[in-house]
């Protein structure tokens, strides 16, 4: 009585739906047995070595024995009891991994917030309204590389390790040549922006002196003048050519790394990649300075 | 000149006048920009006498009655496309030739394709360029030809005279660029960071799209603004429409440039500067440019962006000839080509200084579109 009361919860008892759903499959596959026993029988004069549809149904005659036997051994009241029993004590053991699972994750979002402490750590030695210009860049680049990157070169294992490597190759490229593109462009627009400013202070000084030209077109060619010779002093300078070599080093390597990953899945689908073409490319070529040679020599010979 | 608030009220009762003249001028360049455009670049008749892969070699023929002994070879860069030289008929190098009796031809380069990466300079010079050479001499029954390189192609020409200086009768160099040690041009500054074996491995080819974002780059403010600026002030004016899609046809019409000599011509040239110096090495022999003891007219711009007079003016001093001959004109890269005024000067100097040295001189033409203007021009335009 106080088992069946345990067993209940909600006013479902357990212990009966259990019952029930053994003996409706026992019966489901009891059924099949015998309807295959039947039809085995009615043909194996017919074909005796080669019916393979008798073959695949012995195969899987001892399963069906063994689910028979389980059923039968579910069904006792004593199992019933042992199973709702091994419910409660799955619930705790749930609980343990729960609990363990969560300070993991703890460990890792700890670790996670050391990253992002490292982070401000590094704004707040370089405060944002002290930066000048491509400086922010810099900073970006350097947290980057130093917080970011790591997590796109952990080892990937297994199989198909080879192409997740290509496939985080190609996102830290992708990311570290966006950042070079954004800086090359900002040292692209610097020029606007001083030269916008120097004819504005210069249009505010003739203002004073009622001395602005009449001409629109004059306001176009002062501004332009200025745009050209900020760009011209700007492509001079170090920090540009550096920006310049950066950006292009930067758009090889996401380049190249793109390509392995194009190459990899054209390579699945039979295409000859740019590697083979060039391999066949450079045969060609020598083949060519060779044939050409050869036929030098035997001009030179003929004549 | 105005204070501030007469300036505005100026411009805004000039902008009131002005809407109607704006209506009108809308309405003639919606007629131009829709009209018939005639945009044909290159429509000088020539023939294709020979071919070698994608190298083809452009012959026209010169139908004046006097005509030069010695036929005039043309090597083009491999950036852009030889059609500068025939751009239109009244800015029309290759005419003026013909007018003034030089058969000439012209070295096509053709397209690069991927196939062509792992072509160098030596392949290009001392195989194109003389296979060239050789069946012209053979064509034309003479034991010399007369040579004119441009830009990257003058250089070529000034390396293949130094190896074959026995079939180049006279040289001429215009925008070439020989020495790369100078601060004057920016691709100079800028090709001296870039590590382009990584472009290289990566790109295969040097891709003519990219290298034309590099040359905008070098006057963003003249060239991608300044100039759109302009033609939106002249697209009602056809002829001026016409021209500028001529030149914007020719410009970004790119090739791109063999992987290989692009490596060389970046390592040996703007990194290494071994041309000027006689350290540069073509299929295992070295360029020594004291062989380069034909006759000898350079040609250069003063406000060359690309190929800074610093580039080219030392050539002269390094060779073993003694006829040489610097020019210097008031212009710049392209504008030495295609400019109006450097139509009367550059090709008939060019006509001029080959028919002193061929016997056959006489005063130089201009094509037709400009030749009355051109008669009064003299050589001492040209700064020498």
């Amino acid at each position: 009585m106080e088992n069946t009361r345990e067993n209940t919860t909600n006013g479902i008892n357990s212990e009966q739906i259990v019952n029930t759903w053994i003996n409706s499959a026992s019966k489901v596959w009891e059924s099949i047995v015998q309807k295959s026993k039947k039809n085995d029988d009615g043909r194996s004069s017919a074909s005796a070595d080669t019916d393979t549809g008798h073959e695949s149904f012995k195969a899987w005659e001892p399963a069906m024995k063994t689910w028979n036997e389980f059923a039968s051994a579910m069904n006792k009241k004593e199992m019933i009891d042992s199973m709702v029993e091994g419910n409660r004590a799955g619930t705790e053991n749930f609980h343990k991994l729960l609990k363990s699972g969560l300070e993991g994750f703890s460990f890792f979002q700890k670790r996670w917030l050391e990253s992002a402490k490292n982070i401000q750590g590094i704004f707040n030695s370089h405060p944002i309204e002290n930066l000048g210009g491509s400086e922010i860049f810099d900073l970006f680049t350097d947290i980057y590389k130093k917080e970011i990157s790591k997590f796109f070169s952990i080892p990937p294992l297994g199989l198909s390790r080879e192409y997740q490597a290509k496939i985080q190759q190609v996102i830290d490229k992708s990311n570290i040549f966006h950042v070079k593109l954004l800086e090359f462009l900002y040292f692209l627009y610097i020029p606007f922006e001083k030269s916008f400013k120097v004819v504005q202070d210069s249009l505010a000084s003739l203002a004073d002196e009622g001395t602005l030209p009449d001409d629109s077109k004059q306001y176009y060619q002062m501004w332009l003048k200025q745009l050209e010779n900020h760009y011209m002093s700007m492509f001079k300078s170090t920090e540009y050519r550096t920006a310049l070599g950066k950006v292009v080093d930067a758009m090889s390597d996401f380049m190249s790394a793109r390509q392995q990953i194009i190459q990899d899945s054209m390579k699945s689908f039979g295409i000859p990649v740019e590697n083979d073409l060039d391999e066949l490319y450079k045969d060609i070529y020598t083949l060519k300075k060779r044939i050409r040679s050869l036929e030098r020599e035997a001009e030179k010979k003929e004549s | 000149m105005l204070n501030l608030s007469e300036s505005i009220n100026k411009t805004l009762n000039n902008f009131a006048e002005n809407t109607e003249m704006m209506w009108n001028f809308a309405d003639d360049a919606t007629d131009v920009l829709l009209g018939d455009l005639d945009t044909e670049i290159a429509s000088t008749p020539y023939e294709i006498v020979y071919q070698q892969d994608r190298v083809k070699l452009k012959y026209y023929k010169s139908e004046a009655p006097v005509k030069m002994k010695t036929p005039l070879l043309v090597v083009y860069a491999l950036i852009n496309r030889e059609t500068m030289l025939d751009l239109q008929p009244g800015r029309s190098v290759v005419k003026t030739f013909l007018d003034n009796g030089i058969d000439l031809y012209m070295i096509d380069w053709g397209y690069p394709t991927r196939k062509d990466r792992y072509m160098t300079i030596d392949d290009h010079v001392n195989g194109y360029m003389d296979d060239v050479v050789n069946y012209i001499l053979k064509r034309e029954k003479v034991p010399q030809v007369n040579l004119m390189g441009i830009c990257m192609g003058g250089t070529f020409c000034v390396m293949y005279s130094a190896l074959h200086a026995d079939k180049v009768k006279n040289l001429v160099t215009t925008v070439a660029p020989t020495n790369f040690d100078t601060d004057q041009g920016l691709l100079h500054s800028w090709m001296k960071s870039v590590d382009v074996d990584r472009m290289m491995d990566t790109l295969g080819n040097m891709p003519g799209d990219l290298m034309n974002f590099g040359f905008l780059l070098l006057n963003p403010a003249r060239l991608m603004i300044d100039k759109y600026q302009s033609f939106l002030e002249n697209m009602n004016s056809r002829d001026f429409v016409e021209n500028f899609v001529r030149m914007e046809k020719w410009i970004f019409d790119s090739p791109d440039v063999p992987g290989e000599t692009f490596r060389e011509f970046i390592k040996d040239f703007y990194q290494g500067n071994k041309l000027i110096n006689s350290q540069m090495e073509l299929g295992g022999k070295r360029v020594d440019l004291k062989n380069l003891t034909m006759p000898l007219l350079n040609i250069y711009g003063k406000f060359d962006h690309l190929v800074p007079p610093g580039a080219c003016e030392l050539l002269t001093s390094r060779v073993g000839s003694t006829d040489v001959q610097d020019v210097c004109i008031d212009t710049g890269h392209i504008g030495i080509y295609v400019s109006s005024k450097c139509q009367r000067e550059f090709a008939p100097k060019i006509c001029s200084w080959l028919g002193e040295r061929d016997g056959n001189f006489s005063e130089p033409e201009v094509s037709s579109p400009v030749k009355k203007k051109t008669s009064k021009a003299k050589p001492a335009a040209l700064q020498n």
